[in-house]
């Protein structure tokens, strides 16, 4: 089976040189965590370590970080199953990159499988970096080898999905809802399996006393806003709300030391200021108060701005680049009737891991895929969105002989 | 309306561009304070936006709070019954966008209607001279349904007479036939034109260039609205616009307005010296994006707009999704009184960075 010549001559090859369709379903396949996957892994992360405009971006930083040998010798499993490649992997990556989906990329590549990878028609200066680094770190490796990782670029249009996903053993769908109804209605072989990322919101849970008490609330402060602004709160980790636990008034002291720090952290953090965004922000908080008896916060500017809302019902991404509703929530149960299904992250300060256990527990929740640490709302996790990515791009033989 | 509203008479009633700036700010400050009032008590969602801002009544025109135009598209706002709507505008926005909607009764259209005379009448005169629309027929066929388009073509042909459309219906292509008839009635007169900005240089003064044709009518008025967005795309420059106007069908005044269907009534027109001028009763605000303080002439921003007129929504002070700057006030050689202006074009989109989206969008 190949890809007819109308289709193919539609797909654009961005990586590695000299790649094609054709090179890539035909190479091998090899055993997860395999010698020269691992190298193609380290690769990638020399090709960002060597490069100047790659270190200066911290979701770079990042991912050369995760690439560590010793980082990713964690990831193989260790329970003694004997773990194969499931084949062709198709990832279709979102419109606007970040680079959460060459996590997954590149945990496909580690699983053993072979991947075409389809990123965005979309220019950017962050996607040119992106293909020049893995152009780059390809080129170090055999031709055998560089075929297991194809970078394309081609319109979304069905009839290409469709023939891409007639040799998929399994797909990768990152991007809003909307893309993936788009990809799913191009049909899977009946064999192959699907992982969707569609769109999710987070938040931040604080408690107001352990706030008061923190030693470390600038350095608190700076990990929140960083959560927050990274991607402008565009990325599906960052909070958009923040619910803080305590009485009232332990709750209005913690607010009144809190924001400031985060108006400092990100007036350090520098980011560009965009005049649309502040326009969002604008509409935002006029339609939360249309709504309902709403309280806007104090800010010195339009980078940041906070409306607390005493019933909060739904998540909704109203505005980006610095806007967010707080409420106050008595206990952590509370916070459970407001869950939705697309719940991913909760950055949690001074809430314990217990408490969290008891009010999953309890009140079972539809949503809530991760709760982390502040500062940790962007990490990469190899589990993510309630699915272990390396057992899901591989499969397991059982042997029982 | 039963409130009194002394201040927005007085500010209505006033010759459109004679109020000085003392003035201006006393008379039409103490207008927008009304309505303010007004629509506070009027429409429980504006309320509810005044109240979480936690701000005293306002005393100057720049005191006065205001809504981001989207806002109306995002909620249904007004300050009357159901029952005393007298007709529902909605904006042209681009396809896939939910459209404005603008709810006016009787008196806030009526006051819109005089507004728009007063000013128009400032720029072509008490007589009405034949008019040319550039547009066709069907715009404005539908009476029930609104466009901007068509009501803008509605509202500005009373100022006309012996109204000629200039394009056909099936293709807009010219109608030479009515254009020849048109021009050999009224040879030598000085008319009236009007259309939107993108159809009078697409269809009219591009396809006469096009066709090798050229109208001979002296003395005249183009006025035409709408925005330039869409003229930028294809780098066609005011100046540009205005000299193939004026060699293509001897256009020598043309005057382009800026407005906005949230905002009826209110028109900056632009006079010979190329200025946008805010009339007495509305005025214009530029905004630094950041903390939404004024800033003066000469410094970029933001456009706020500000009208007496609203009566039945919430719409007399708007945040505007343009750039502009402002030019001057009480100072330009046209001697029209009040502040003067440039559009610098829409606020840029925002840069798409989370994991949410799309490999749909792209096809836009």
């Amino acid at each position: 089976m190949s890809i007819a010549p109308d289709i193919k001559r539609q797909i654009s090859i961005m990586a590695p040189a000299g790649g094609s369709i054709a090179a890539t379903l035909a190479a091998p396949r090899a055993a997860p965590f395999a010698l020269e996957r691992l190298a193609l892994v380290d690769a990638v992360r020399k090709a960002i370590l060597a490069d100047p405009a790659a270190r200066s971006r911290p979701e770079m930083v990042a991912l050369a970080f995760w690439a560590r040998a010793a980082s990713l010798a964690q990831l193989a499993p260790k329970d003694g199953l004997t773990r194969a490649p499931r084949g062709l992997a198709l990832h279709i990556a979102p419109g606007n990159v970040d680079t959460m989906f060459l996590y997954s990329a590149l945990l496909s590549v580690l699983a053993g499988n072979v991947n075409i990878v389809r990123v965005s028609g979309r220019e950017s200066d962050a996607l040119t970096l992106l293909l020049r680094l893995l152009n780059e770190a390809l080129a170090t490796l055999p031709n055998d080898v560089r075929a297991c990782l194809l970078i394309v670029r081609y319109p979304a249009e069905k009839p290409i999905n469709d023939a891409l996903s007639a040799h998929a053993d399994v797909r990768v769908i990152w991007g809003g809802d909307d893309t993936v109804r788009e990809v799913r209605a191009s049909p899977l072989p009946p064999h192959a399996s699907e992982l969707t990322f569609p769109s999710k919101v987070s938040a931040a849970v604080i408690d107001a006393a352990a706030w008061a008490a923190a030693p470390d609330q600038a350095e608190q402060a700076r990990r929140f806003a960083l959560d927050a602004i990274t991607f402008g709160q565009q990325a599906c980790s960052s909070p958009l709300a923040l619910f803080w636990r305590g009485d009232a008034a332990r709750v209005a002291a913690a607010q009144a030391t809190f924001w400031p720090l985060v108006e400092s952290a990100i007036a350090a953090a520098d980011e560009p200021f965009a005049a649309r965004a502040a326009v969002d922000k604008l509409v935002a908080e006029q339609k939360l108060a249309a709504a309902g008896a709403v309280h806007h916060r104090d800010t010195s500017d339009y980078r940041l701005r906070v409306t607390e809302t005493p019933d909060l019902a739904r998540l909704t991404r109203l505005a980006s680049d610095g806007f967010f509703v707080e409420r106050r929530i008595e206990r952590l149960e509370d916070l459970a009737p407001l869950v939705q299904r697309d719940w991913q992250t909760i950055a949690s300060l001074g809430v314990s891991g217990d408490d969290w256990r008891a009010m999953l527990a309890a009140s079972r929740p539809h949503g809530i895929d991760r709760i982390v640490p502040f500062g940790q709302a962007l990490a990469f996790g190899n589990v993510w969105d309630g699915v272990n990515l390396l057992t899901a791009l591989t499969r397991i033989v059982s042997i029982e002989v | 309306m039963s409130e009194a509203m002394q201040a927005r008479d007085a500010v209505l009633a006033a010759p459109p561009f004679a109020l000085d700036a003392a003035e201006k700010n006393r008379l039409l400050g103490a207008a927008l304070a009304e309505l303010t009032l007004h629509h506070a008590a009027n429409c429980p969602q504006y309320a509810g936006i005044l109240a979480a801002q936690g701000r005293s009544a306002p005393i100057g025109i720049a005191d006065v709070p205001f809504l981001p135009v989207r806002l109306f598209k995002e909620l249904d706002l007004k300050s009357i019954a159901a029952d005393a709507v007298f007709k529902t505008l909605t904006s042209s926005g681009t396809t896939g966008q939910v459209p404005s909607r603008i709810y006016l009764d009787q008196a806030t259209a009526q006051a819109q209607s005089r507004a728009l005379a007063a000013i128009t009448t400032n720029f072509i005169g008490k007589d009405r001279r034949p008019m040319l629309i550039i547009d066709h027929p069907g715009v404005v066929r539908d009476r029930t349904s609104f466009s901007a388009r068509g009501a803008g073509i509605l509202g500005m042909m009373t100022y006309g007479r012996a109204h000629t459309y200039a394009l056909n219906d099936e293709d807009m292509g010219l109608n030479l036939p009515a254009i020849t008839e048109f021009a050999e009635k009224h040879a030598g007169k000085p008319i009236f034109a009007f259309g939107f900005t993108f159809m009078v240089w697409k269809y009219f003064l591009s396809a006469l260039e096009r066709a090798g044709i050229t109208l001979d009518f002296p003395g005249s008025v183009l006025i035409h609205s709408g925005g330039w967005k869409k003229l930028e795309d294809e780098a066609v420059s005011n100046e540009q616009f205005k000299s193939v106007a004026l060699e293509r069908a001897g256009f020598d005044h043309v005057h382009n307005f800026y407005g906005m269907v949230e905002q009826v009534g209110s028109v900056f027109m632009e006079c010979d010296h190329g200025r946008l001028h805010a009339p007495g009763f509305a005025d214009v605000i530029i905004r630094d994006p950041l903390d939404w303080k004024p800033l003066g002439i000469g410094q970029e921003g933001i456009i706020q707009v500000v009208s007496a007129i609203p009566l039945s929504y919430p719409g007399h002070s708007l945040l505007t999704e343009d750039r502009g700057v402002l030019t001057g006030e009480d100072d330009c050689p046209c001697g029209r009184m009040g502040r003067t202006f440039r559009v610098l074009g829409r606020i840029p989109a925002a840069e798409m960075r989370g994991c949410s989206d799309t490999h749909t969008a792209q096809a836009a």
